[in-house]
């Protein structure tokens, strides 16, 4: 079965064709036209920018991604993101979708933008997801445990209470000066910083529940760097600072994600968002569940599937095509507050 | 008419916003501002829960805004019968979560629905970093600091309205 995914929920416009076949799926052919140049010259996303430069690149993308074939793939579905995000932005890709759903006559999936970032393990991949299985998906916008007891069927186990991971890495860049996106900025100065040099909080640690809370250490960074009167412009007090912050972040997803494991008795760990490129976290990760729950198997996205990409929708998508579950064109609408669970 | 409140801990600052939240009629809106820490998504949490909003109220500043439905559908939370004295009035049907954290220009906000928000009589909207974007806040915007205060626990709230 091969699907059409198309995402434009924020930062990225993509579109990708995927092959999905016995619950796996494979990427065929995937375009990004990322506008990450241009927040980096804003610090951040800027929503009329953004929305602009999905117009632009949306057609152009589908008709080079198909056209890298000389005779037009069959495309069996069209999957395509309608919320959460940019509403401005999500709008471009739905219409998109639901222009080609009715010229094409094929059938159109509704997708999840977190449910996307939820299958983005499982493309490429050999071992297909047993369950339950548990989720931790973390970004700039979301910080997530999600139990799976079949394809589609979520429930929310743990949250974050205020910011997300990925808010915490950028915030914290920004008060060190570290640039925008934040995430990629500390991990890079961790790297030669001591995790230990600075005493940073646990947030929700001590608490039994599966949820996350990271606004208290965006202020204890804040306090650590007046308190201490550091000169975060010297790099080895910024990478000491970054190394800190990261393993507190870091420390926190991996217990609260290795105790609901436990209490779901999950067959398979999946990770999933922007904030799965850290490479502390992805250690920690793997660390933990091989010492502690060496029978779960772990999904865990190739790099270039964690920032925003049109194959983890269409991934979802082929999921949801398997099961027949397919939305009217003339009835599919962008929700940018769509929760997933 | 300027007041001004010191906070000691997150009890306290939801006290302070059920406060607050019993003198909304709909129509304000919150102009906050503070810098990184200061207490403002933590206000506007304890709004949303004094106005019997049960969502979990996160930071917007990925999605930009948020708004929650305020209605009779919506029981406060911790309803019993002693706190319902001192029940909000919930004459508004939504509160509006806004942050400009990472705005350069005021127009990006409106792109996103914004204006219709601030207009609407029935909506109570909070705005984050309420000092980016000056030109997007109404003359009768209530105007709320939020400072951090002598220890790591303290905030100061100072509150602005135009008489």
């Amino acid at each position: 079965m091969k699907i059409l995914g198309i995402e434009t929920s924020c930062d990225e416009t993509a579109v990708a064709l995927i092959e999905g076949k016995n619950g796996r799926v494979r990427e065929l052919e995937s375009l990004v036209a990322s506008q990450i140049d241009i927040h980096a010259a804003t610090g951040g996303v800027v929503p009329e920018i953004a929305a602009r430069e999905h117009v632009s690149a949306i057609i152009p993308l589908v008709s080079t991604l198909l056209g890298q074939w000389t005779r037009r793939p069959k495309i069996d579905a069209i999957a395509v993101t309608a919320g959460p995000g940019l509403f401005s932005s999500l709008m471009v890709g739905v219409e998109t979708a639901k222009a080609l759903a009715l010229a094409w006559n094929v059938p159109l999936v509704r997708v999840n933008h977190i449910e996307g970032h939820l299958y983005s393990s499982s493309i490429n991949e050999a071992k297909t997801i047993k369950f339950p299985a548990l989720a931790l998906i973390v970004s700039g916008g979301h910080t997530e445990l999600i139990l799976m007891k079949g394809h589609g069927a979520y429930r929310l186990v743990g949250r974050t209470k205020d910011d997300a991971a990925g808010e915490a890495f950028d915030k914290t860049a920004q008060m060190m000066g570290l640039g925008y996106p934040g995430g990629p900025a500390v991990a890079k100065a961790a790297l030669s910083g001591d995790p230990r040099a600075y005493a940073l909080p646990r947030p929700m640690l001590n608490e039994k529940n599966f949820d996350f809370s990271f606004s208290g250490l965006k202020t204890a960074v804040l306090y650590t760097i007046r308190n201490k009167h550091l000169a975060v412009e010297d790099p080895q007090i910024a990478a000491d600072l970054s190394a800190s912050t990261q393993t507190a972040i870091v420390d926190v997803l991996v217990e609260k994600t290795i105790r609901a494991a436990k209490k779901f008795k999950i067959k398979t760990f999946l990770l999933g968002g922007g904030v799965a490129a850290n490479d502390a976290l992805r250690a920690a990760l793997a660390a933990r569940f091989k010492k502690d729950l060496p029978q779960v198997g772990q999904l865990v996205p190739q790099k270039k599937y964690t920032t925003d990409n049109a194959v983890m929708i269409a991934a979802a998508g082929y999921f949801h095509a398997a099961k027949k579950d397919f939305i009217s064109p003339l009835k599919i609408k962008a929700d940018p507050n769509w929760e997933l669970v | 008419m300027n007041s001004s409140v010191t906070i000691k801990s997150i009890g306290e600052m939801n006290a302070f916003a059920r406060t607050v939240a019993r003198s909304l009629k709909g129509g304000e809106t919150l102009a906050l501002t503070g810098e990184l820490g200061a207490g403002k998504t933590a206000f506007v949490k304890g709004l949303a829960r004094a106005l019997g909003i049960k969502n979990v109220v996160q930071s917007p500043t990925f999605l930009l805004m948020k708004c929650y439905p305020v209605g009779k559908n919506q029981k406060p939370a911790h309803q019993s019968k002693s706190s319902m004295r001192g029940k909000p009035r919930t004459d508004f049907h939504a509160l509006c979560h806004v942050d400009a954290y990472r705005i350069k220009n005021e127009r990006e906000l409106l792109t996103i629905g914004l204006g219709e928000h601030l207009s609407d009589p029935g909506t109570v909207t909070a705005i984050e970093w309420a000092d980016l974007v000056p030109e997007l806040i109404p003359k009768n915007a209530i105007k709320m600091k939020f400072e951090h205060g002598a220890n790591g626990k303290e905030r100061l709230v100072t509150v602005t309205r135009r008489a």
